[in-house]
């Protein structure tokens, strides 16, 4: 029995229902929609850009166009909210760019400031550091059962938040190689936690 | 536009949000296109993209965050109904600051429509200061009348199907203006309001007009009433907004027996 991917079957017909109500001009619903969704929003703008007030701003511009494009928003083009964390990351993103943020020293001083008490010690893995800061749960069990290239491509891309070509310069690998072992490793995460759901049904 | 090949590449980067803007665009041109290969893709990216970002430590945002975000959304919807006029407001309105009076509109509509909890939340606190203001004036016009020797009270009890509703009139027959309370009333429909009616020589004369909120109670104060004594009965309905010159709609309260309001001083 997993409860975790029920739970979250469960927070996804909730984000249905709620965009129905938005579409119609349901404020309450928005209301409802950031209880349910806005912790999430503001913890993974503030996982990018490492601040309070960029990662309240994205927020609030993040439901803002929920409300505004609730209307045009597709539902067969994914669930709700796919597409507001892609809307949160592109948010995010584009602030640190326009504010000319370093990627490197970014993603240490955004975790430091999550947690003194993780970031105090001294990993010397990047990628292991990463997953220790990460919740526990399926994503994270998912992700310790990748191998190490494709672990760290993820983190780099993800939750480094860098370009392709940024990771093929860091990591002093091709372009391409860079592209094709992403892609690998998210069909694997899909496959893994997809694998999740499905035993659940 | 970019060729499929291409645009299939940058899905986990555009999904991830790392594209630079004239790629994104592209990418969102190719999608809007409506190839059916990206779409998959873009799916099931965005889909496992939200299992990660679940993943991350999750904090709050701070409260004023969604109180900033409520206020634009009230504010923007309110552009979008132009039609609210000053009739919907309360006629007090002009008593209160700029400031109020815009949350106030807010709240007159949110009662046109339905009382929705968002801005119960955020303006029914200013809409109950405003009804304050309001209130303590007709409170100490009803104060001044019960503390007069003798006032009387006219109890108006509800109609079918509206049995709980009641009414307290107080009246002086040297005072030309009245007070009622009105408890647990329906909330009166945006496009409605409820009439105050007294009978003088068989006629019905018309002595104010009135809303009732989720409350489902008002107070008002009754002008021109210029001999008390000689009210044969009083009894409200519903109306269209501003009133009528005679009542034409469902009766809510009717009363007409009068007692004094301070017996023992009487
Ligand atoms: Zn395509």
């Amino acid at each position: 029995m997993n409860s975790g991917a029920e739970s979250s079957q469960i927070a996804i017909q909730k984000d249905k229902r709620l965009f129905e109500r938005i579409r119609q001009g349901d404020q309450r619903a928005l209301a409802e929609i950031y209880d349910h969704r806005s912790s999430l929003v503001y913890s993974l703008a503030f996982s990018i850009v490492g601040n309070v007030d960029d990662s309240e701003e994205v927020t609030q511009e993040v439901f803002l166009r929920v409300w505004r494009k609730a209307k045009i928003f597709d539902p067969k083009r994914g669930s709700a909210l796919a597409w507001i964390v892609t809307m949160t990351r592109r948010l995010a993103i584009d602030r640190t760019r326009s504010k000319s943020y370093k990627s490197q020293s970014r993603s240490v001083e955004l975790f430091s400031q999550i947690d003194e008490s993780v970031s105090s010690k001294h990993y010397s893995n990047p990628t292991d550091e990463m997953l220790l800061r990460l919740q526990t749960g399926e994503v994270t069990i998912a992700l310790k059962n990748l191998n190490e290239k494709h672990l760290e491509v993820i983190n780099l891309s993800y939750y480094q938040s860098m370009s392709h070509s940024e990771i093929a310069a860091h990591l002093e690998s091709p372009l391409g190689t860079v592209k094709s072992r992403l892609r690998e490793a998210v069909n694997h995460l899909r496959n893994s936690l997809n694998a999740k759901v499905r035993s659940n049904d | 536009m970019i060729e499929h090949k291409i645009a299939y590449e940058l899905i986990e980067e555009f999904v991830f949000g790392t594209l630079s803007q004239e790629e994104h665009d592209q990418v969102e041109e190719h999608l809007d296109s409506g190839c059916e290969q990206c779409a998959v893709r873009y799916r099931e990216v965005s889909e496992l993209s939200a299992q990660l970002g679940q993943a991350v430590p999750q904090k709050s945002p701070a409260s004023h965050v969604k109180e900033n975000l409520l206020k634009q959304i009230l504010g923007e919807s309110e552009f979008d109904s132009k039609e609210v006029s000053s009739k919907t407001i309360w006629p007090w309105v002009s008593a209160v600051s700029i400031a109020a009076s815009l949350l106030l509109l807010f709240w007159a509509n949110s009662l046109r429509n339905e009382l929705l909890q968002v801005r119960d939340e955020l303006h029914q606190s200013q809409g109950q200061i405003a009804r304050l203001i309001q209130d303590s004036s007709v409170q100490k016009d009803a104060a001044f009348l019960l503390g007069l020797p003798c006032s009387w009270l006219v109890d108006l009890k509800g109609v079918e199907p509206n049995k709980d509703a009641f009414a307290k009139v107080v009246l002086n027959p040297k005072i030309d203006f009245a007070v009622a309370y009105v408890y647990r009333m329906p909330p009166s429909p945006a496009d409605r309001e409820y009439q105050l009616w007294i009978e003088l020589d068989g006629q019905p004369v018309s002595v104010g007009v009135f809303k009732v909120g989720q409350d489902g109670q008002a107070l008002l104060k009754l002008q021109s009433i210029s001999d008390p004594m000689s009210i044969q009965s009083f009894q409200v309905t519903i109306e269209p907004k501003g009133g009528l010159a005679k009542p034409s709609g469902m009766q809510y309260l009717t009363g007409m027996n009068a007692m004094p309001a301070m017996p023992s001083m009487h």
